[in-house]
C-alpha cells in the first residue's frame, strides 16, 4: 500500500488537512451553570463535554482520605457517540480504563491536600468520537477543573500523533487511527513533564522519537489554546464581578 | 489597573507576590499560581467565587445548625443543615447526637438524659461537631449553654418560645414541652 491513501502526493490528508496540522480546537469554559466547573472541548468531530463537582463532602466516608481530596473520574459515550447507535455497555472496560487513565494523569497535578476529606468528582461524556477522544477528554478536563476553581500546579495539554502507513501525522481522525498506531501524551506545558503517554498499537522503535516529538509539538499548540481560553474566561468572570477595568 | 494582570495555573507571579498569599504554590524555584485569576501585586484573587460553604467539609469544633430526624433512647439523628448560621451545605449530611453529649455533665442525671425530653424529630438544634464520628456521621454536641434546641414546634403546630434551660412553652395551649434549650443570644 502506498502512502497515497492517508497522504496525497500534494501532502494533504483525507479531511484536507496537512500532516503536522491539527483540527480545529474549539472549548467554552462553564458550559453548564449549575456544575462547580464544566468545559466542553471540539477537536474536529470528537465531541467530549466535563462537568466537575467539588469539592465537597465525600459520597462514600469510607474511601475519604484526612489529609488530601479523592479524585473520581466517571466517563461515559453516549449510545449515538460513534456513529452507530450502541446501546451503553454495563460495566465498559474501556470506559473504565479512559476515566482512571484521566485520575492518574490529574492525581499529582492537581493540589488535592489543599481540600482534606473532601471528595471531587469529574464527569466526562463524549458525545462524537472521531479519533483522539482521550487527548480531547484530558483538555477538557483540564478546562473543567480550572473552571471550578480548584488549585492546579500546571495544565494537562493532550494531543495524539501516529504513524499511519509510514506517513507521519497529527491529531489523528478515527478513520486513520483504525490504519495506524497512535501515540497520545498528555504535557505539563509549564514545567515540561509528560504526564499522560499511551500507545495502543505496535510502533517501530525508531520511530517512537519522531512520533513523540511531533505530538508534544501538537500539545504545545493545544496549551496555547487553552491558556488562551482561560485567560479570556478569567477576564470575564473578572470583569462580571467589577474586579477589572475593561 | 496596569499592575493587576490575569494568570492562569503554573503562571510565575511577580517578585513582589507575598510567598503566603493563598492559590499559589513554589516549583523549580519560583512561585507561581494554581488558579485562574487576577494578580495584584501581592496575591492572587481566584476569577471563580465560590461560596464559602459550597466547598467546605466540616471539622471539629465547628458550631453547626442541624434537624433532628429520628431519635431513640441513646442518640438522635440529625440533617447537618448549615455550617454556621449563614453558610447552607448544598447537600446536608448526617450527625448523630448521643445521648451523653446532649447536656453538660453537671446535668446528666437520668431523668435529664431521657432523649425525648431534650430534643424531638422536628426540632432545629445549634451544636459543635465533636468529631468526625464514624463512617456514617459526624458526632455532636449540644452540651454547651449556648446549644440546643432553637426551633421546636409543639403538638399544636405552633412554634414554642422558651421559657427555661429545660423547657419551651406552647403559645397557643400554654404547654410546657421539655428540650435541652439553647442560649438565646443577649440573655
Amino acid at each position: 500500500m502506498s502512502r497515497s491513501e492517508f497522504l496525497s502526493p500534494e501532502g494533504f490528508r483525507i479531511d484536507g488537512r496537512r500532516a503536522g496540522e491539527a483540527r480545529r480546537l474549539r472549548c467554552r469554559m462553564g458550559a453548564l451553570p449549575d456544575a462547580d466547573g464544566s468545559a466542553y472541548v471540539e477537536q474536529g468531530n470528537t465531541k467530549v463535554l466535563v462537568s466537575v463537582s467539588g469539592p465537597h463532602e465525600c459520597v462514600s466516608k469510607r474511601k475519604q482520605a484526612h489529609d488530601r481530596a479523592m479524585l473520581t473520574c466517571e466517563f461515559v459515550a453516549l449510545p449515538y457517540a460513534t456513529g452507530e447507535h450502541k446501546p451503553q455497555a454495563h460495566g465498559d472496560r474501556a470506559a473504565a480504563e479512559l476515566a482512571a487513565a484521566v485520575r492518574h494523569t490529574f492525581e499529582p497535578v492537581m493540589q488535592l491536600q489543599l481540600y482534606p476529606r473532601s471528595q471531587i468528582i469529574v464527569s466526562i461524556m463524549l458525545l462524537q468520537a472521531d479519533g483522539g477522544v482521550r487527548s480531547a477528554a484530558i483538555n477538557a478536563t483540564t478546562l473543567a477543573l480550572i473552571d471550578a476553581g480548584i488549585a492546579m500546579e500546571d495544565f494537562v495539554c493532550a494531543c495524539s500523533a501516529g504513524s499511519v502507513q509510514g506517513a507521519l501525522l497529527l491529531d489523528l481522525t478515527a478513520q486513520e487511527h483504525g490504519a495506524g498506531a497512535e501515540l497520545s501524551v498528555g504535557l505539563l506545558p509549564g514545567s515540561e513533564r509528560v504526564g499522560y503517554m499511551q500507545l495502543e498499537s505496535k510502533l517501530p522503535l525508531s520511530s517512537v522519537d519522531e512520533v513523540l516529538n511531533f505530538a508534544l509539538e501538537g500539545a504545545r499548540q493545544v496549551y496555547e489554546v487553552l491558556q488562551t481560553a482561560v485567560r479570556l474566561h478569567a477576564d470575564e468572570q473578572l470583569g462580571s464581578r467589577g474586579l477589572i477595568s475593561a | 489597573m496596569a499592575a493587576e494582570k490575569i494568570v492562569v495555573p503554573g503562571d510565575k507571579l511577580p517578585a513582589s507576590t507575598s510567598a503566603d498569599a493563598g492559590s499559589t504554590f513554589v516549583w523549580d524555584g519560583a512561585l507561581r499560581a494554581s488558579v485562574a485569576g487576577i494578580a495584584t501585586g501581592s496575591s492572587v484573587r481566584a476569577s471563580r467565587k465560590r461560596s464559602a460553604a459550597a466547598s467546605s467539609v466540616l471539622s471539629v469544633g465547628d458550631t453547626v445548625v442541624g434537624r433532628i430526624t429520628r431519635i431513640t433512647p441513646r442518640l438522635a439523628h440529625v440533617d447537618i443543615l448549615s455550617l454556621g448560621i449563614d453558610a447552607p451545605l448544598r447537600d446536608p449530611c448526617a450527625g448523630i447526637l448521643r445521648r451523653e453529649d446532649v447536656r453538660p455533665a453537671e446535668h446528666r442525671t437520668a431523668e435529664m438524659l431521657e432523649m425525648h425530653r431534650c430534643v424531638r424529630p422536628g426540632d432545629v438544634v445549634l451544636a459543635a461537631v465533636l468529631s468526625l464520628g464514624d463512617s456514617r456521621a459526624y458526632y455532636l454536641s449540644t452540651a454547651a449553654n449556648d446549644h440546643g434546641v432553637v426551633i421546636a414546634k409543639s403538638s399544636e403546630g405552633a412554634t414554642m418560645k422558651p421559657v427555661s434551660y429545660c423547657e419551651m412553652e406552647c403559645p397557643v395551649s400554654h404547654v410546657r414541652e421539655k428540650r435541652k434549650v439553647a442560649k438565646p443570644p443577649g440573655m
